[in-house]
Formats: structure tokens, C-alpha cells, sequence
């Protein structure tokens, strides 16, 4: 369906060795990974790449995950961002799915569970793009816009 | 009067589910990672590439989380220890050194050094530890809110001759401890003190010491 497109994933958890193991085991299924360990770094690294699907941790050094889904959004909308947290609160997967989180998930998520909702990301981030450049080329670019922040 | 007692009783329910929530989210990040290092053994014997190095850092990680559980379990009876001991008195540097050990990833997560320094001849505190381990770490949030970027905090617990004297200080920082908090709570830090049988002390340059008497 996406030709030979690799997925690039982002993991934030500022458990190494959790974090570490995960990325290898995600290779393994062809994808392509790069670890942070915060989510300050996280925000850096996206001012410079752009992942399709960021898996984000929320208690961490420094910025909670749910500020870093916050920022991400604002500033590259396009980014799908899976929640993967041990200690998710009812209130936290609220606010990350207002926030546009794609989905949130609880450590210890089965693989191949994580991989299959990486993959619906990416399928959502590319049918959204498609349509926000049919928009775009229709010259309806308010459309466009909301399109890509999901807004209704 | 009624008032502080309920605020007091919340104050202790709730750093109990503050503290099981923290050794529930260090556990379960232990076992998380045990699963995917023994989930990473299986996929690499699957694919054909379960070479001896891959397979003996993968069983030096799953020994390094065993240690780390077993590590929080040893805590754990500590605390359940000291929590049970109602009307025999507990050990203060035990205790302090157990809430410590359970709060120590909430402490690197808002990147607040803490320096300890407790003395190994201590009495046995009269009291109840469910009271003093609520406002050691009520006192160890305030500070942690109150400090100015980079502050620490430095912990002390000594006998001072006829009973024990836990004291908290800003390191690196001038900021007074808890300057925004409200009246309200330092009541209730008073009022957990008090039930304790002790004291709490609000000395300057940002110090505060629990006086705890000893059990004879």
C-alpha cells in the first residue's frame, strides 16, 4: 500500500534499557528507530527530523509527556504520537486524545500490538496528508490546514 | 480544629497513594522491561541470529531487573515494617532511607539532588512512621516547589541527646521552602508533627526540623 516507504518511529522513555530493547525489537520488524530519553530531547529532535510516529512515555525528567504530545502538535501537527506509559492515569489518556494523541497504550504493550498501531498511525498520517494536499490543490487551504491539526 | 484533623487524615491518604503509585510505576517498568529483553531473545532465536554476545547482554539485563525488583521488594518490607510497628516506636533513618529509595525516580524526574547525611547511632523514634514518612515527604515536595533552579536539599537525621532531629535544607538556593504554599498546609504539617509526638520547627535560611522524641 505505502510502496517501499519505511516507518520512521521515535521512542521517548527515559528508561534506557526498556527503551533500547524495544527499539531493536522494532527493527527486527523493519521499522526504522531512533531512541531520546526525554522529552526535551524529543522536541530538539524534531526541530531537526520528522518521524511519522512518535511513542511517547509520560513521566519523565523534565517535561511530561503529555506538555511534549502538546508542543509536538503545535508545531508538527503531522506527527502521529502513540502514548506508551506504565502509569497512565484515566484523566491522562483524556487529555491525550483531545490532544490528538493517536492512541494510548499501557507498558507492557504486547509487540505486536504496538507494531499494528504504528502502522494504522502512519496509514492515517498518510491518508491525511493525501487529502489535505487534494484540498490544498483545490485552493481550500483552511481545509487543508484543519485536515492536517485534525481539527473538525 | 476538626478541619486540620480531616486535612491531616487526607495528608496521609494521600502520600500513601502517592508512594504505592510510584513503587506500582517502578515495578511495573522493571517487569516491562524484562518482558520485551525476554520478547528480544525469542525474536533473535526466530530470525536466526541468537549470537552468543546479543544472548549474554540480554541475560545480564534481565539479571540487572531482577536485582532492581528484588531491590524495591527488600524497600518494600522495610517500609511495611516500619508502617506496623504502631506503638513500638520505628527507625527514622530506615524509614528515611526506604522513602528515599521509593521516591528516587520522582526525584531524578524533577531533577532534585537530595544529600543525605543520617547518623548510624540513632534511637528508636516514639511515634508513628505512617505519620513521620507523610511529612518527610510532604516536607521533601514543598522543598522540591520551593527551590530555585538547581536547588538540592540536603537531609539530615541526628540524636541530639534526649531525642532525634530530622532537618531538611535548600542547597544552591535562597528561596524559603514552600514561600507560595498557604497557611493551610504548613497547619497540617504541624498538626502530623503533633500527632507524632513531636515538633516541627521552622528555623531560618530555609531549614525545618522535625524533633522526634526516642522511645526510653
Amino acid at each position: 500500500m505505502f510502496g517501499k516507504k519505511e516507518i520512521k518511529v521515535l521512542l521517548v522513555d527515559d528508561e534506557v534499557e526498556f527503551v533500547s530493547t524495544l527499539a531493536e525489537r522494532l527493527r527486527l520488524r523493519d521499522l526504522k528507530v531512533d531512541t531520546v530519553f526525554d522529552g526535551t530531547q524529543a522536541l530538539a529532535y524534531i526541530g531537526r527530523l520528522e518521524p511519522d510516529v512518535i511513542v511517547l512515555d509520560l513521566k519523565m525528567p523534565g517535561l511530561h509527556g503529555i506538555e511534549v504530545l502538546r508542543e509536538i502538535k503545535k508545531t508538527r501537527p503531522k506527527i502521529q504520537v502513540i502514548i506508551l506509559t506504565g502509569h497512565g492515569t484515566d484523566q491522562d489518556e483524556a487529555e491525550a486524545r483531545k490532544l490528538g494523541g493517536f492512541d494510548f497504550l499501557r507498558k507492557p504493550a504486547e509487540i505486536d500490538l504496538l507494531v499494528r498501531k504504528i502502522k494504522e498511525a502512519f496509514a492515517e498520517k498518510v491518508e491525511r496528508v493525501m487529502s489535505a494536499i487534494a484540498f490544498a490543490e483545490g485552493g481550500d487551504l483552511e481545509d487543508a490546514r484543519k485536515i492536517l491539526k485534525k481539527e473538525e | 480544629m476538626h478541619h486540620t484533623d480531616d486535612a491531616a487524615e487526607r495528608a496521609v491518604r494521600s502520600f500513601a497513594a502517592a508512594l504505592i503509585g510510584e513503587i506500582a510505576h517502578e515495578l511495573n517498568n522493571r517487569l516491562a522491561t524484562m518482558r520485551e529483553t525476554v520478547g528480544l531473545l525469542e525474536d533473535l532465536a526466530r530470525a536466526g541470529k541468537a549470537g552468543a554476545a546479543g544472548t549474554a547482554r540480554a541475560h545480564a539485563s534481565l539479571d540487572a531487573q531482577v536485582g532492581r525488583s528484588l531491590n524495591i521488594v527488600r524497600t518494600l518490607g522495610g517500609l511495611g515494617g516500619a508502617l506496623g510497628s504502631t506503638g513500638r516506636g520505628f527507625d527514622a533513618g530506615a524509614a528515611i532511607g526506604d522513602l528515599l529509595a521509593m521516591t528516587e525516580r520522582w526525584a531524578r524526574r524533577t531533577s532534585l539532588a537530595i544529600e543525605r547525611d543520617i547518623a548510624a547511632d540513632l534511637p528508636r523514634a516514639a511515634g508513628d512512621a505512617a505519620l513521620f514518612l507523610c511529612l518527610v515527604h510532604r516536607l521533601i515536595h514543598r522543598f522540591a516547589e520551593g527551590r530555585q533552579p538547581g536547588g538540592g536539599l540536603a537531609l539530615r537525621a541526628a540524636h541530639d541527646g534526649t531525642g532525634i532531629r530530622v532537618s531538611l535544607a535548600l542547597k544552591g538556593s535562597r528561596a524559603a521552602p514552600g514561600a507560595a504554599t498557604d497557611a493551610n498546609e504548613h497547619e497540617i504539617d504541624r498538626e502530623l508533627a503533633r500527632r507524632l509526638g513531636g515538633e516541627l520547627e521552622f528555623g531560618g535560611g530555609g531549614v525545618l526540623t522535625i524533633k522526634l522524641a526516642a522511645l526510653p
